[in-house]
């Protein structure tokens, strides 16, 4: 659901990094702050006057520039009858603004060079776009022209309605994918975060523009919206974004409250039938936590543990010492308001329930029994280790310090990040173990041939059984 | 334990080129200092320092792949990569995983038709354990019955996963095996199930003494290093690892296509996906850089010709794209269409068949040419965003097409060609006779399948 979750949030020591001290700062523009910590890349925050805060984050070591922008809603924010809004705003920014046309648009960001890309989440949306620094001018009047005028054109909406119809059909035919996006919906239920990031087919085909207009005017506004500039952009650049960007207005946005899922009482399963599917798509999981719960790092290296990496213990068992997947893993994702908990796997339609009861086994261990030291010591050094590549790039360091605002979590989390790792003990691990992980109430999902199937699942019967077409 | 390098080629390719000469205030230069280095045992080394981040990436690709297999054992080379990762004499397998994510590696493999890599990133201070790893698998691995065994049933899972479960996966495995007939790219690199039953422990000893001699590999190290201090460690681990003699084997070569060629696959799918694919030329060859251009104006991204047609003005598919496969034996270009359920199969071929026409008789335009120039820098450079993006591109040059200095010509390549070569070379190519029409849908077993329309104009 959110791919941005999963960025590696680790810091890292740079040593030949450029401060952006040239920056000329315009009337109009407050600088929040000036960061040079050592750990991380220097950067600078500012707030525009029509209130979008900027990151700019100097990087000349390539020819690149991008800009990268996150609003602070996403798909959660779609109306009842009306989900799959959101979505549909972020890709028609780029097909028609007051001036020009879709191909128009494609034409001139292909012909320098230059993309643009935007993708709504649960809680965000993100809108990209990135060019060689030989046109830096020509991207940012590209970015600000699709971002704050779209015009909506009732043409480019039937065309993208009969594209996401289509995509929502099709999307079947990618068994994994489908497995997971099945599970979502499975998982929460009715809390928002149980929608289908496309919406669903019904709605889809009644959206109408006034509702499109609408999210597009309530929700990617300035004072919602977090910028980053990255990479080799002029001394000018605030001057510019101030110029370019003061017309495009404030305006009050609502604030929502979803709160958790419903509890999972003992283990739920679903089987979704495909009947040529030569494999079984597992997933099984439960609701975990949000993004701002201070468990977070310590329930990240619990996890490590059971599902990250080749040296998780499910991988140890699951796929090395019995062969039954080639890819197996456990994941958190935390969200604004809760998040959730997953094992993902796949095996042949024959070996499914042994699958089944193997994850379990290792799950029931892993919460009974705990964890080691020596486990949590090669988790920390998992995370810290990584820490370095999660910031490689300034780019990547955009995300994380994009993400952490949309949170409302300090920096500290990045320039802290190995001290507070250094911390957690084997106890604390074993500590949220107990507390989060709930292998006794959990819902079941499986994606296969339902005949081959169901007989081996004898023991979890009950079973939903439903056909793709139902979730679609 | 293994991604399938599918794509690497697009990492130089996939764009296009210009008529007019290129100003030089228009080109981007990136500049990469390279050391490289050759043992006594032959093993080549590419050492290019870089201090921005505290990491290092290390590469070892091996001058094998799956067209070095034999038929009837279809698949060793990548099966093989993955018992790489079973252990050897110092370090046990799981004591190998181990260690690298204790030390917060992101390390895997990928096999292709010409080689296997192994790649780790990792932090710069961890030089020496990956240097321990990896010449320890080089010099000593142990294979045994039961990890065969258990590895065997994961490639068959990867197998299921990538290609019988997967509609683009049955669609590249066709195209390949129709394209080719003779040459050994026509099978898959991930080999037929009844092959992987059929490896043994000793077919896999026989493939590693022959194969994964250090004459027959590249080690490249990307990174916050110092070149000498890396010399001097790989030398400490490596020197002691004896050569084999090796002599590559002639591969057979594929005959001229002389008529078209199509083959149906049946699965119950949502919409018909559709590849017409020509065989081409080697990477590096002089049409090579013609071919990535056409590739890219023809159909990469929603300003490329087949984009606008078949999706956004006739809204027949949801997604085309062109590709240009950059190899050490014949390329393949291939252009995918996925239709809409229900999109008209013969709409979708007269267009792509009509544009074709005109790729083969009329001049791409000049602003087509500049796009092209720009496509081809963004792509050069997104390729070099991080130490692991450059220490493939070396090792990509190194060992496809002989020397990692062809990274730097790349651009130039590129821009040489013009309009009037691009019209040449599609001519040559993409002709009707050396087409192969694959197409992936729910055929009915008695009903007949979709017959291939013709462009008017394109007879």
């Amino acid at each position: 659901m959110n791919k941005w979750l999963f960025v590696l949030l680790i810091p890292v020591l740079f040593s030949c990094t450029t401060a952006d001290h040239k920056t000329t700062v315009p009337e109009g523009v407050t600088t929040l702050h000036k960061a040079n910590p050592k750990k991380l890349r220097p950067y600078s925050e500012h707030t525009l006057s029509n209130g979008l805060r900027v990151l700019l984050i100097k990087d000349d070591s390539l020819p690149l520039i991008g800009f990268h922008m996150l609003v602070k809603s996403g798909y959660t924010r779609d109306q009842a009858g009306a989900w799959g809004t959101s979505q549909m705003v972020a890709a028609l920014l780029e097909k028609g603004t007051q001036k020009r046309n879709a191909t128009q648009i494609a034409d001139d960001l292909a012909q320098i060079g230059a993309d643009f890309s935007a993708a709504a989440d649960a809680d965000m949306t993100y809108l990209s776009a990135t060019g060689l620094s030989l046109h830096r001018e020509k991207v940012l009047e590209n970015f600000v022209e699709i971002i704050t005028k779209p015009s909506f054109q009732d043409v480019e909406i039937e065309r993208l309605r009969k594209q996401i119809l289509a995509r929502q059909t099709q999307a079947v035919d990618n068994a994994s994918q489908f497995a997971s996006q099945a599970f979502q919906e499975y998982l929460y239920g009715a809390h928002p975060y149980g929608r289908q990031p496309m919406g669903k087919k019904q709605d889809v085909a009644k959206i109408k523009k006034a509702q499109i207009i609408r999210f597009y005017l309530e929700n990617v506004r300035p004072n919602n919206s977090i910028l980053a500039v990255v990479g080799d952009y002029p001394d000018q650049i605030l001057i510019q974004l101030e110029n370019a960007l003061k017309a495009w207005r404030s305006r009050r946005v609502k604030t929502l409250e979803y709160g958790k899922a419903d509890p999972i009482q003992g283990v739920k399963f679903r089987l979704v039938h495909k009947a040529d599917l030569n494999q079984a798509q597992i997933r099984m999981g439960h609701e975990g936590i949000s993004r701002a719960n201070e468990d977070f790092l310590t329930l990240r290296l619990a996890n490590i543990i059971l599902g990250q990496g080749f040296s998780s213990r499910l991988v140890d068992q699951v796929r090395d010492n019995l062969g039954l997947t080639y890819h197996i893993s456990s994941d958190l994702e935390a969200m604004l308001n809760t998040g959730g908990f997953e094992i993902s796997t796949f095996t042949r339609n024959d070996k499914a329930s042994e699958a089944i009861n193997e994850i379990l086994k290792v799950y029931k261990k892993f919460v009974s029994e705990g964890v080691t030291s020596a486990e949590v010591e090669n988790a920390k050094g998992f995370l810290q280790g990584g820490f370095g590549r999660a910031l490689e790039t300034a780019e990547r360091l955009a995300y994380n310090l994009l993400l952490l605002r949309s949170y409302g979590i300090s920096d500290s989390y990045l320039t802290d990040f190995e001290d507070n790792v250094d911390r957690i003990s084997a106890a604390d691990v074993n500590r949220v173990i107990k507390t989060y992980f709930r292998p006794e109430h959990m819902k079941v999902l499986v994606f296969s041939n339902q005949s081959l199937v169901r007989p081996l699942l004898k023991q979890w019967e009950p079973i939903e059984v439903k056909s793709p077409s139902d979730l679609l | 334990m293994t991604l399938k390098l599918i794509l690497f080629a697009s990492l130089f390719c996939a764009s296009h080129s210009f008529a007019t000469p290129v100003k030089e205030n228009q080109k981007i230069k990136v500049k990469i200092d390279v050391k490289k280095h050759t043992l006594a045992n032959g093993l080549t080394i590419l050492l290019h320092e870089d201090k921005s981040a505290p990491l290092v990436s290390y590469h070892t690709w091996f001058r094998v792949g799956s067209k070095d297999e034999e038929i009837g054992y279809t698949g060793i080379a990548h099966l093989f990569e993955h018992m790489m990762f079973k252990g050897a004499k110092r370090y046990d397998g799981k004591t190998f995983d181990r260690l690298l994510a204790a030390n917060g590696a992101s390390h895997n493999a990928f096999t292709t038709r010409d080689f296997t890599a192994y790649h780790a990133t990792l932090p710069s201070h961890k030089l020496e354990l990956i240097i321990d790893l990896e010449s320890d698998r080089m010099a000593n691995l142990q294979i045994s019955e039961a990890n065969l065994k258990s590895e065997r049933e994961v490639v068959k899972e990867e197998r299921r996963y990538r290609v019988e479960d997967s509609p683009m996966g049955l669609l590249s495995e066709a195209t390949y095996s129709t394209v080719f007939r003779q040459h050994p790219y026509r099978w898959p690199i991930i080999g037929w199930m009844a092959d992987l039953d059929r490896i043994t422990v000793e077919k896999c000893r026989e493939f590693f003494t022959k194969y994964y001699s250090p004459s027959n590999a590249v080690i490249v190290v990307a990174g916050d290093f110092a070149s000498d201090e890396a010399l001097r460690l790989i030398q400490k681990y490596y020197n002691g690892i004896p050569s084999h003699p090796f002599v590559a084997k002639k591969l057979p070569e594929e005959p001229p296509q002389t008529s078209m060629r199509q083959r149906n696959v049946s699965k119950q799918v949502q919409n018909e996906s559709i590849s017409i694919a020509f065989k081409t030329v080697p990477a590096g060859h002089p049409d090579y850089y013609d071919l990535d251009i056409l590739a890219g104006v023809f159909g990469e991204g929603s300003s490329s010709r087949l984009y606008k047609k078949l999706v956004y003005d006739q809204q027949v598919a949801s997604a085309v794209g062109v590709q240009h496969s950059g190899a050490m034996g014949p390329g393949v270009f291939q252009v995918l269409m996925q239709l809409k359920p229900g999109g008209s199969h013969d709409q979708a071929l007269q267009t792509a068949y009509s544009q074709m026409w005109d790729l083969r008789n009329k001049l791409v335009t000049p602003k087509e040419m500049e796009k092209a120039r720009n496509q081809v820098m963004r792509n050069y450079v997104d390729a070099l965003r991080t130490v692991n993006g450059k220490a493939m591109a070396l090792a990509y040059n190194e060992i496809v097409l002989g020397s990692y200095e062809f990274l730097f010509k790349d651009l130039d390549h590129y821009f040489n060609v013009t309009a009037e070569s691009l019209r040449k070379v599609a001519a040559k190519y993409l002709n009707t006779n050396q087409r192969n029409l694959i197409v992936v849908a729910r055929f009915a077993p008695t009903a007949p399948a979709p017959q291939e329309p013709e462009a008017k104009k394109d007879e």
